[in-house]
């Protein structure tokens, strides 16, 4: 479930990030930070855009990643673990008669 | 067993679990670090290798976009770096920039060349007009860098050098286009300066004397050559030897920002930013020192954090006050330098080094794809040109020489 949410997370900030990036391009804003104008809409647009970015290509996939490895492992875990039979009181018993016999 | 020793025994902590809650946090961080050094700049960089493909899509795409900014700008106000005279400056480059990208697009890719034409008329006719050349006409006292071609008492690099590199591109389109005549005189007063200069710059405003500026105008020489057929001038290898004696930092090989007419002062210092606009300028003209310079970059100013890399303008301990005519610097490192390292990289043929320097400009520049053109929404009118001239840029020592230069 928390790999739903964060992929859910991920597709909201690619898609802010998308828009955002418009809107910076479209309005005329862009590349006022390199020309050290600093004026508070041209800053605002231009942290978050940033901020959206980091999130999308930065931090969120190897979040997605590692949260996916860790379903993957522990469903294998989990898997191979209703795969072994369950150890009974005479098993042991039975292993070490089978062993006789053999002898 | 006693009521005091149950409570205790309950009270005691799941050291078990506990385990396996702190095992699984670190496998967690740990994956989360792999993925953090693998995929964000394995995807970012990817996205560079269109620009360096046979298909052309992904070049015409961002000199689209340049024009699209020069036609969105009309005129200095576009721009606010808290100077009127690199405001103009940075206005001019703009649209030298974009006639470089259009130049260097239609030399390699045949089938744009129409498209580049346009884009490049555009562009030069903006870079010939007064207008452009107010801020250098301010700085020398009213004196326009045109109309002074035949005195070369002030040297007027900051404009002229510029408008070289444009129309010599545009020359390479229209060898008997309508600025001929101009280029032929623009080339001639550069190489003169050159020549004349005693330590290979001359001034590019009153009393600055900027070594890039100067290989801008070396290259226009060249470029000016190659255009119009006529043999490589062999005052250019003499400019070349010194440059190496005069500009060049011993230390760590980069070119010094700003010298004197002289040569290297107490003040001068050696600057990733100008050392990368010459590396990539240079690459058509002097492959050598281009390299040269392109390598001293390489080791001694690039820096790389999980695939992506970057271009401190200062040494590391070192720094200095951001100046409007390069750009600020954010921790040290410098856009500028960074776009023309990623052009310089890629005239050598150093694709490490230009995937990750991409990969930075990709998650930095934010681009912003439509109407057929991309931009850069971090960039504006002369980054997204800038970009379009690095991105387009040619082979080491070519101008194209690979292909016929277009002939309308």
């Amino acid at each position: 479930m928390k790999l739903v949410y964060v992929l859910l997370a991920w597709a909201i900030t690619a898609l802010g990030a998308f828009i955002l990036a418009h809107v910076v391009d479209r309005e005329g804003l862009a590349g006022a930070l390199l020309e050290s104008s600093f004026d508070v809409t041209t800053l605002l647009a231009f942290v978050a855009l940033m901020v959206l970015r980091g999130l999308t290509l930065l931090i969120l996939p190897p979040v997605v990643f590692a949260l996916a490895a860790e379903a993957l492992v522990l469903r294998l875990v989990g898997r191979a673990g209703r795969r072994s039979p369950p150890v009974s009181p005479g098993a042991e018993t039975s292993s070490i008669e089978t062993s006789q016999i053999g002898n | 067993m006693p009521a005091e020793e149950q409570a205790r025994t309950e009270a005691r902590p799941n050291t078990q679990g506990s385990g396996l809650y702190w095992a699984r946090l670190l496998a967690f961080v740990m994956l989360a670090v792999a993925g953090l050094v693998v995929f964000p700049s394995l995807y970012c960089a990817k996205r560079g290798k269109a620009y360096l493909g046979a298909d052309s899509e992904a070049r015409a795409r961002v000199m689209r976009g340049a024009a699209f900014q020069g036609e969105v700008i009309k005129n200095v106000e576009r721009f606010h770096t808290g100077s009127a005279r690199y405001d103009g400056q940075w206005m001019l480059l703009t649209y030298t920039m974009t006639a470089v990208a259009a130049g260097q697009l239609a030399v390699r890719d045949l089938e744009t060349t129409s498209e580049a034409q346009i884009v490049m008329k555009r562009a030069v006719e903006r870079c010939v007009r007064p207008a452009s050349r107010a801020f250098d006409a301010d700085a020398w006292q009213g004196e326009d860098a045109l109309d002074a071609l035949g005195d070369d008492s002030h040297g007027h690099g900051a404009s002229l050098a510029y408008l070289g590199l444009a129309l010599g591109w545009d020359r390479m389109l229209n060898p008997e286009g309508a600025w001929s005549d101009l280029h032929d005189g623009v080339a001639a007063a550069l190489e003169r300066r050159l020549v004349q200069a005693p330590a290979g710059v001359f001034a590019s405003f009153p009393d600055e004397f900027s070594p890039a500026d100067a290989a801008v105008a070396a290259a226009a020489v060249a470029l000016h050559a190659k255009s119009t057929g006529h043999v490589r001038p062999e005052s250019l290898d003499r400019w070349e030897s010194t440059v190496r004696a005069k500009l060049i930092d011993p230390e760590s090989g980069l070119l010094y920002q700003r010298v004197g007419e002289t040569g290297a002062t107490a003040d001068s210092r050696p600057r990733a930013t100008g050392t990368a606009l010459a590396a990539w300028v240079l690459a058509s003209s002097h492959p050598g020192l281009s390299r040269e310079l392109w390598e001293a970059l390489r080791t001694s100013r690039m820096r790389e954090v999980i695939g992506f890399a970057g271009m401190r303008d200062y040494a590391t301990g070192e720094s200095g006050v951001d100046d409007p005519q390069t750009g600020p610097t954010w921790l040290g490192l410098s856009p500028a330098a960074t776009v023309f390292s990623m052009g310089a990289a890629r005239a050598h043929n150093d694709l490490r080094s230009f995937s990750r320097l991409y990969a930075s400009v990709h998650l930095l520049g934010a681009p912003v794809d439509g109407d057929e053109r991309r931009n850069f929404a971090a960039a504006g009118p002369l980054g997204d040109a800038v970009l379009a001239a690095s991105l387009t840029t040619l082979d080491a020592g070519t101008y194209g020489s690979k292909k016929t230069p277009v002939r309308p």
